[in-house]
């Protein structure tokens, strides 16, 4: 594991999810990350900004989204931030685990995925922007 | 000499370290050789001492023997000659040391009859001998060993001499003399025989090739290494100087020449009291030093060892930096030759190489994230999506867009709009009032595409601002428009403008084409009809040209309807041209409708008509609608 | 995203590749519920070459498992890689959807026709 951090910013449209996978992936292997936190923060990160370019922008036309990675001793960041609708993906509630099939719900996966995986999850409103914080320990 | 750590090292520590090295070493010897030369110079006076004191003891014992016949004598002992005969031989007998012993009385001393009695007993080469001294041949009296002591009345050493009665050998004697009834009677002697003396002063250990020098009361070499100058010479003749401390009966120190060879030595020197010799011990100077200097060579020998040690440690301290320096700069050129995935490991126990392998790593690191991040974001479309970008900001921000446009003349209606296709084609319009009573108003299009078209937009536009014309000068003004735009620029390309004044007074119109689509006409009464305008050739093209006006009259509540071929010319899915006529048709719809209306439903349609094509080229639209002259209108 | 179709009887086999996202969810919605709108029971998705999957591919299992229970049928998923496990039971679909390890499970569990959840 080596130490480092990258800012990406890319357009707020479907076909830079790859793009950004690609990014993360790469810069995971470059630092050595282990694995595990890597590939739960990739498919953290993609549900996060699939509902950012999906839902949360009017206009995405000309829009940007931006995501910080950070590998430190302990673990690994990243955090969202966008400037579109205030969201904040911490109040969506949880799907219920518990139903039997035909009453399970297509909606809230991604979320709950993403709130499984990580550690740690922060969200706060800077200005107009959501700022997202989730973080998964490496050590 | 190359700047390496090595050799820097080599200069700013070695030698520094070498020269206090030697220097150290310099004085640390120095002293040394001090020290050992006082060593040898004390020890050499104390062994002067010594074999002197010894041979003094020597001679003081054997000096007992005659004092004691002389008080033998004193107390009446030896009355006959068999007893004073039989005790002399004994003496020399027991006595190994003396030579030989002797009782001489004075004339008629011990038998009135004879005229000297001096029995001698000596060790001749056989044996014991005996001699009585009081031969014919043989005057005693005469010689030192009876006379001085008689003469001084006390006892002595004489000086050495050879024995030609006794033996011809070389001896000193130390003789008593002694007393009958106050008066002199006779001496008392025993001989030394100098030669084991000598023999013993030659036997001394002097260094190695030193040796000892013994010297009588008159200065005469006793012992010489040189046995030719024995007794015949003096230290005086070598060296009198020492002579004079010698038989002052000093013991001392002395720097000088040896009487030998006259070569640089040291001479230890110290007396052999009893008899008043002397004893000296010379040591060659080159001896003395020798050891001085073989102790200097020792040390400058663990100097060295030590300097070479030092400059060993410190080659192997600059090669544990300067090998992973080396690494390093074999890796950065095997990454700047494009194998990235290279990283750079060290085991060299050195921080600071940690740190910089760290460093590097990380730097390769990001080199590839870079690359990355940039294969992503630069693909073709995306720059010709930024440029696209540009090109459309400039066009925009050229065309007026704000709305209403003449807020207090509400006998304008006016308002247009342009659909910039993906790749920018140039339309522009622009407006503006000139004293009040005439409006002004035109439609473009640059024939290219893009950044370039933009500006020569930006261009053209500046030109005609410029050149606005009073009405009935339109003419004029589209012909000095038309040779600026050829003189200034240079790029093949050239605008198609409809040009319009109004006069708002009387609508009356002047237009001119410059080989642009020409207007239509929206009647009041919900008619359209196409205009026919003289077209001329469009602007930029070429220089020099004529160009000829349109002269027309709208009603009050007349519009007038400019387009770009852009409307006309957008293809449906099937490829069939939007047309003049289509466009008539969609008019006809909006005729009445405010003149925003009539853009947006025209752009609406032709949007709808092409429906999910590239829009090839710009859409503009522009509808300028007069409400008849100004009194007639509200004024708000 | 390449899916190859196969069937078995009257198993019908789906392939996928290895990501199922955004992207290339739809294309698969398309192919597993059209096979199901025309008369497909038995139901096997081989996941073996999965290996990355986010919530718009879970959301196509979920339709189809619904789908297929809706007219009693069967689905039955079968090779996922330890770290797509994870992701499937992170959301509760080992509760709902019937998971095995092999191929040859899943057609043995599709042949006994008992694909209880």
């Amino acid at each position: 594991m080596h130490e480092g951090s990258i800012i990406i910013r890319l357009p707020v449209a479907v076909s830079e999810i790859e793009k950004l996978n690609a990014l993360v992936r790469r810069f995971g292997e470059l630092h050595e990350v282990p694995s595990r936190a890597l590939y739960a923060v990739n498919l953290a990160l993609d549900e996060l900004v699939t509902n950012t370019i999906l839902y949360g922008f009017d206009d995405p036309e000309n829009q940007e989204f931006e995501v910080r990675l950070d590998v430190s001793g302990t673990e690994l960041r990243g955090e969202l931030r966008d400037g579109g609708r205030v969201f904040n993906p911490l109040e969506v509630p949880p799907p219920n685990l518990d139903a039997p099939l035909q009453e399970r719900e297509v909606g809230g996966l991604g979320l709950h995925l993403v709130r499984s995986l990580m550690d740690r999850l922060e969200y706060r409103r800077e200005g107009v922007k959501n700022v997202l914080t989730l973080a998964k320990r490496i050590r | 000499m190359k700047a390496t750590l090595a050799n820097r090292l080599a200069v700013w520590v070695g030698i520094p370290a070498a020269i206090l090295f030697a220097a150290l070493l310099w004085f640390s010897s120095q002293r040394s050789v001090r020290r050992v030369l006082a060593e040898t110079e004390s020890k050499a006076r104390q062994t002067a001492r010594y074999h002197a004191e010894r041979m003094n003891s020597q001679l003081a014992e054997a000096a007992k023997i005659p004092a004691m016949h002389a008080r033998s004598m004193e107390s009446g002992a030896f009355t006959t000659r068999e007893t004073l005969e039989r005790y002399l031989r004994e003496v020399v007998e027991k006595n190994p040391d003396i030579y030989g012993s002797c009782i001489a009385f004075k004339p008629y001393g011990f038998d009135s009859t004879e005229n000297g009695y001096g029995p001698y007993f000596y060790r001749g080469p056989e044996g014991i001998d005996f001699v009585q001294l009081a031969a014919p041949d043989y005057n005693y009296f005469q010689w030192p060993w009876y006379r001085e002591p008689r003469d001084q009345g006390r006892a002595l050493w004489t000086e050495p001499y050879f024995d030609d009665g006794g033996g011809g050998v070389l001896m000193t004697t130390r003789t008593v003399p002694f007393r009958r009834d106050g008066a002199f009677w006779g001496v008392a002697t025993i001989d030394i025989a100098l030669n084991q003396l000598m023999a013993e002063a030659g036997k001394i250990a002097v260094g190695r090739s030193g040796y000892a020098i013994m010297i009588s009361q008159t200065g005469r070499f006793l012992a010489f290494p040189d046995p030719s100058r024995v007794m015949k010479a003096t230290l005086q003749e070598a060296d009198p100087d020492l002579a004079a401390r010698m038989l002052a009966g000093d013991a001392g120190f002395r720097r000088t020449k040896d009487p030998l060879r006259g070569e640089d030595a040291w001479i230890a020197y110290a007396p052999i009291e009893a008899p008043g010799f002397s004893l000296a011990l010379v040591y060659p100077k080159s001896e003395v030093l020798a050891e001085a200097f073989d102790l200097q060579q020792e040390q400058l020998a663990l100097g060295v060892i030590g300097l070479l040690a030092l400059f060993g440690a410190l080659t192997f301290v600059t090669r544990t930096v300067s090998r992973p320096i080396t690494e390093l700069a074999r890796t950065a050129t095997e990454i700047a030759a494009g194998d990235l995935d290279k990283r750079f490991t060290s085991d060299a126990p050195i921080a600071e190489v940690q740190t910089l392998a760290n460093a590097f790593n990380k730097m390769t690191r990001d080199l590839q994230m870079r690359m990355q991040e940039l294969r992503h974001t630069t693909t073709v479309k995306e720059r010709i999506e930024g440029e696209l970008n540009a090109a459309r900001s400039i066009q925009m921000s050229l065309i007026p867009k704000k709305w209403p446009a003449f807020p207090d003349r509400p006998e304008i209606e006016l308002h247009a709009l342009v659909k910039p296709a993906r790749e920018v084609g140039g339309d522009f319009y622009d407006f503006h009032l000139i004293e009040d009573d005439w409006l002004c108003f035109f439609i473009g299009d640059v024939s290219g595409k893009g950044v370039p078209a933009a500006l020569y937009m930006a261009v053209t536009k500046t030109l005609l601002r410029a050149s606005s014309s009073k009405p009935g000068e339109a003419a004029e003004m589209l012909v000095k428009v038309n040779n600026e735009l050829c003189a200034q620029t240079d790029s093949g390309m050239f605008v198609s403008l409809l040009y319009a004044m109004l006069d708002l007074r009387t609508g009356a119109l002047e237009l001119g084409s410059a080989g642009h689509p020409s207007p239509f006409i929206l009647g009041a009464d919900g008619s359209v009809t196409p205009m026919e305008v003289r077209r001329n050739v469009a602007l930029g093209a070429l220089a020099q040209l004529d160009y000829q006006i349109t002269h027309a009259q709208l009603q009050p509540g007349d519009a007038l309807f400019l387009y770009t071929d852009g409307v006309t010319e957008a293809l449906s899915h099937g490829e069939k041209f939007y047309t003049p006529a289509r466009l008539q048709i969609a008019l006809k719809d909006l005729a009445t409708a405010p003149v925003d209306k009539i853009t947006r439903g025209v752009a609406q349609d032709v949007q709808a008509f092409s429906a999910e094509q590239d829009q090839a080229d710009d859409i503009s639209v522009m509808a300028v609608r007069w409400r008849g002259p100004a009194s007639s209108t509200h004024r708000s | 995203m390449q899916i190859q179709e196969d069937k078995q009887g009257d198993i019908f086999i789906f392939t996928i590749s290895e990501h199922l996202d955004t992207a290339s969810a739809n294309p698969f919605e398309t192919r597993l519920l059209g096979c199901i709108d025309k008369g497909e029971l038995r139901v096997l998705v081989d996941c073996t070459p999965l290996e990355y999957v986010n919530s718009a591919g879970l959301k196509v299992f979920l339709l189809a498992a619904k789908k297929l229970e809706a007219v009693q049928g069967h689905l039955v998923l079968c090779g996922l890689a330890p770290s797509v496990l994870m992701i499937f039971e992170m959301i509760g679909f080992t509760r709902i959807m019937r998971i095995v390890p092999t191929r040859e499970d899943g057609l043995l569990a599709l042949r006994e026709g008992d694909a209880k959840a």
